[in-house]
């Protein structure tokens, strides 16, 4: 019974990280994101096919949260900027962000090609005993790199500047852009 | 606090920002729920109804901000307020044109709206959409929805907002047509020219009401403090903000202000003799 | 702005982070997205939206049961399990279970002392509530109002002209040869989705992006109890609206929370529905079934030709003509009202939520119907389900003219002979479809429908736009007569004023003949 609690929780903390992703962004701007599965995919997409054509697989894990990043901001002004800047309450960033995950699903697609790929199991094969229970290291780390974020994010929500303005553009926009 | 409105007068009601004014009028229209005490409607208590079943009682209610429709005329605005007067409009809506009882009610409903929206004096604008309309008008408009189902008791917030001088007096007047057609009226207004000469010698009794906030800390709560005494000035209810330091504006809706502890006066409204 | 785009970068930088995390544990394919959606959904939701690290809290627990569940039920269960979760959550808290328990831990002795009190408000309230008032007799046709005879001939011809037009083109349809039926056909039924699409998004304003999902169980039930379990085609109608009407009814009830709370979860169910379609032994994983084959025509009607087509035409024509003729009722104001202004058409004796759940489950129904129509079309596989046609629709309403009668035609036209008429890869196909739902949001929202309105009214300038603006109420026309003609509609409006209700329905017989009367006298048809 512990083992699948235990990996239930290394990979709800994956789920976690996405749904956290979803939740800041509608925290933040009230505006949620549907194609934040698709940067998900790009990550994966981007360190897959790194790591095929030769390099080494841990530079397609540093590039790929990378390019996801981007993705994320070119979304912002491609989707969602436009929609507020016309209505501030409109719903119409839904479809536009909805688009904009279709179009990104479907120009991975074009580009790398549909078929999967296998990635290569970097941690997965290094197995851990914990009150005997098998996890792998790749689990630990999935469960350390979630607990490490949200610490952060409390903290920076907390006790920086941005986090405190963060706050504010959450519970007033548009007087926090009258503020600047 | 306790208020008694007798039927067919004007009651005004004024007071400073924050004072709980609007929120009396959402809890006596449905849209808040008291935590204590009760509200009688004609003799029946209603609090915890909806502001659906409230309507269907005979209260109407206007709002500070007026909501309507952009893209329909004021005509359609006001059918909105005309909804429970035709039967059936649900069922019958799927084969509307085939219907002769339904071409009957859409001209009876357009004609009661072309009525109302004459009666307040918005007459002229009738098929023009809300977007292209002054703000006068957008009031005039709402009131016109309110009327156009014959009601027995209007709540009004803040109906003055906004308006011009001459729309003002306009507005006095309709209000006291209205009155002289045996309506009950709640007015919530700041400009206490406008309210004065319109509300009754006879008044409603108003006692010390004492107050108590619940701010999720233990230790802000409050009973029977000073404020809250309001004067009898022709039938005007006066309300006085908590002068606390610690009194914090509440912006979400739902949350209410608890009655201190203790009292447990009933709120009577509009015993009406029908 | 800069605060905006930090926060997307930061969620940007999270989704990363989460992919190459779970990168060594699947396979990378470029569709992943979508089930990584659902999952991420439904961690916010768990988790709330007071404080985003809730829904981490969320995610940990999402990932526990759905472990549990792949262990104790099926390997396969952690597909639809987090669907059957979020419906839990959402019925509990609308707002998610954690910031249900923080604000319940605040709120606690509150909620305590007002339980009593709301058990009792409770049954006080079951006790029941008078009529509505109805007005009594008629009041006498406005002048300004009646429609001439001769207008409303006039219209009638012009609708018998267009229906009988219709018919005809139905009829040619019928005798075309395969291929151009198909895609005719296939244009139809999306026509009717997107028709059933517009009433509840543009009318009601109830986005649910779970038309695929209801899509799909339409056609899949009946393509599975018809082919594998042998029943009746005719039979299977009634049990699939039923069906998916049902459905939709627990759907709507989530709707007492907010729109966006809705439009989530319709997506995820999208999502779900078609995650199961492609597990499932019974559907045939990702090939698909094939469709049954409509029954033919009794001889004496086999000269009208293909029945199918028949069938999904008349059937368009039906849903148009439903969906206009409430645009033309006494219902459409108060739709619109629920949309944009809930809180005016409460204070108006309307009840919101009850509307919401009909309007929802018979539009969701209808969707069922037309999985029934489209099975016959041929195969039916998950991916002409999934969420990607639940936008396609969205899109199709959206480029013709949202909440227009001729706009979701013109759409599902436009955006289903597209890829036909322009030969382009698949996938680019996609992408073109991405592209162009961002920029109709942005760049045109109101549809083809709108710019034609709006190239016409520029055309027209002597029409209402021009005439002269009505004497406001600063001009001073004589107050007597300003104040008679205002006292006059008072009267009219209160003349009659609530009675007891016996005495009213027994006015209202009576004035009923007193109203076909007149009509007579004014010269209308009964």
């Amino acid at each position: 019974m512990l083992q699948f609690l235990l990996s239930g929780v290394s990979i709800g903390a994956i789920y976690g990280l996405l749904g956290l992703a979803l939740a800041l962004s509608f925290y933040v701007t009230r505006v949620i994101n549907f194609a934040q599965g698709q940067m998900l995919t790009m990550a994966i997409v981007v360190a897959a096919s790194l790591s095929e054509s030769g390099y080494n697989p841990w530079i397609g894990v540093a590039l790929g949260p990378i390019a996801a990043t981007a993705i994320g901001v070119v979304s912002y002004f491609v989707a969602v900027r436009p929609i507020l800047k016309a209505d501030r309450f409109s719903f119409g960033w839904m479809v536009s962000t909805l688009g904009f995950g279709l179009a990104l699903e479907n120009a991975i697609a074009y580009v790398v090609g549909p078929r999967s790929r296998a990635f290569p199991p970097l941690l997965n094969n290094i197995g851990v005993h914990i009150g005997g229970v098998l996890l792998t290291a790749q689990q630990i780390l999935a469960i350390v790199v979630a607990g490490v974020i949200v610490a952060a994010l409390e903290l920076v929500r907390r006790r920086t500047l941005f986090g405190k303005v963060g706050m504010a553009t959450a519970s007033d926009p548009e007087m926090a852009e009258c503020i600047g | 606090m306790s208020v008694e409105v007798a039927a067919g007068h004007i009651h005004g009601l004024i007071g400073p920002n924050g004072s709980g004014k609007s929120t009396l009028a959402n809890i006596i229209a449905g849209r808040l729920r008291p935590t204590s005490g009760s509200i009688f409607i004609k003799e029946r208590r209603v609090d915890g109804f909806g502001p659906s079943d409230c309507a269907r009682l005979g209260l109407r209610r206007s709002f500070q901000a007026a909501q309507l429709i952009k893209e329909l005329t004021t005509r359609q605005n006001v059918l909105v307020g005309a909804y429970g007067l035709a039967a059936n409009v649900g069922l019958r809506s799927v084969v509307w044109p085939l219907l002769a009882s339904a071409r009957r009610d859409m001209d009876r409903m357009s004609d009661r709206a072309l009525c109302a929206l004459r009666a307040v004096g918005a007459g002229g604008w009738t098929d023009r959409r809300i977007r292209d309309v002054p703000h006068g008008i957008e009031q005039l408009t709402q009131l016109a929805s309110v009327c156009v189902a014959s009601p027995d008791i209007i709540i009004l917030d803040e109906p003055a907002t906004g308006l011009t001088h001459r729309e003002v007096e306009h507005l006095a007047w309709i209000l006291r047509e209205l009155k002289g057609r045996g309506l009950t009226m709640i007015v919530i207004e700041h400009q206490t020219r406008f309210l004065f000469p319109l509300c009754d010698p006879r008044h409603c009794l108003e006692r010390r009401r004492g107050r108590a906030d619940w701010d999720g800390r233990r230790s802000a709560l409050r009973s029977g403090r000073e404020e809250g005494v309001s004067r009898r000035m022709n039938g005007v209810v006066a309300l006085r903000r908590d002068r606390s330091p610690s009194w914090p504006m509440r912006r979400r809706q739902n949350q209410i202000v608890a009655m201190a502890e203790g009292t447990n006066r009933l709120i009577r409204k509009i015993m009406a003799r029908s | 702005m800069t605060v905006a785009t930090i926060t997307f970068a930061i969620s940007g930088l999270l989704a990363g982070i989460a992919g190459v995390l779970i990168a060594p544990r699947t396979f990378a394919n470029p569709y992943l997205g979508g089930t990584f959606n659902t999952f991420g959904f439904v961690s916010m939701m768990i988790g709330g939206t007071e404080n985003p690290a809730f829904a981490m809290a969320g995610g940990v627990l999402l990932g526990v049961l759905a472990e549990g569940a792949n262990t104790y039920i099926n390997s396969q269960a952690s597909d639809w399990f987090p669907f059957v979760i979020l419906v839990l959550v959402l019925l509990v808290s609308p707002k998610g279970i954690f910031s249900l328990i923080a604000a319940a831990l605040g709120q606690l002795p509150l909620l305590i002392k007002q339980f009593p009190l709301y058990l009792q408000r409770t049954r006080e309230r079951v006790a029941s509530i008078e009529r509505p008032i109805a007005v009594g007799r008629a009041d006498e046709a406005s002048p300004l109002l009646a429609n001439p005879l001769a207008d409303r001939l006039t219209r009638y011809a012009l609708i018998a002209a267009i229906v009988i037009a219709y018919l005809v083109a139905t009829y040619l349809i019928a005798w075309a040869d395969l291929q151009g039926q198909g895609l005719i056909l296939v244009a139809a039924i999306y026509a009717i989705l997107a028709i059933y699409l517009d009433a509840t998004a543009g009318v009601l304003g109830l986005y649910s992006l779970g038309v695929g999902g209801f899509f799909a169980i339409g056609a899949y039930l009946t393509t599975i109890l018809s082919t594998i379990y042998g029943m009746n085609l005719f039979l299977l109608i009634p049990i699939v609206v039923v069906t998916t009407g049902l459905l939709g009814v627990i759907g709507a009830a989530l709707l007492r929370v907010s729109g966006l709370h809705f439009a989530i979860t319709t997506f995820i169910f999208t999502l779900v529905i078609t995650v199961l379609a492609t597990d499932l032994q019974i559907t045939n994983g990702m090939q698909g079934l094939l469709g049954p084959n409509f029954p033919d025509l009794r001889d004496s009607l086999a000269s009208l030709g293909s029945p199918i087509v028949w069938c999904v035409m008349l059937t368009l024509l039906v849903v148009t003509f439903v969906v206009w003729s409430v645009r033309r009722s006494l219902l459409y104001p108060v739709l619109l009202a629920i949309r944009d202004a809930e809180s005016f058409a409460e204070a108006a004796g309307v009840r919101p939520g009850p509307v919401k759940i009909l309007i929802f489950a018979l539009a969701s129904a209808a969707i069922g119907f037309a999985g029934w129509l489209f099975c016959f079309l041929g195969v039916v596989s998950p991916s002409q389900f999934s969420w990607s046609v639940s936008l396609n629709v969205l899109i199709m309403i959206l480029i013709g003219g949202i909440n227009t009668t001729p706009g979701p035609i013109f759409g599902a036209a436009f955006v289903s002979m597209f890829p036909v008429l322009v030969h382009i890869n698949p996938w680019l196909q996609q992408v073109l479809y991405g592209v162009l739902s961002i920029s109709v949001v942005t760049i045109v929202p109101e549809g083809a429908v709108g710019v034609a309105k709006r190239a016409w009214a520029r055309l027209q300038p002597t029409l209402s736009r021009g005439v002269r603006p009505p004497a406001a109420l600063d001009a001073a026309p004589a107050r007597e007569t300003e104040g008679a003609v205002e006292r006059d509609s008072l009267v009219r409006l209160f003349r009659r004023r609530a009675r007891t209700p016996r005495l009213r329905r027994r006015l209202r017989r009576s004035s009923n003949v007193a109203t076909s009367h007149s009509d007579m006298g004014q010269g209308r048809p009964f």
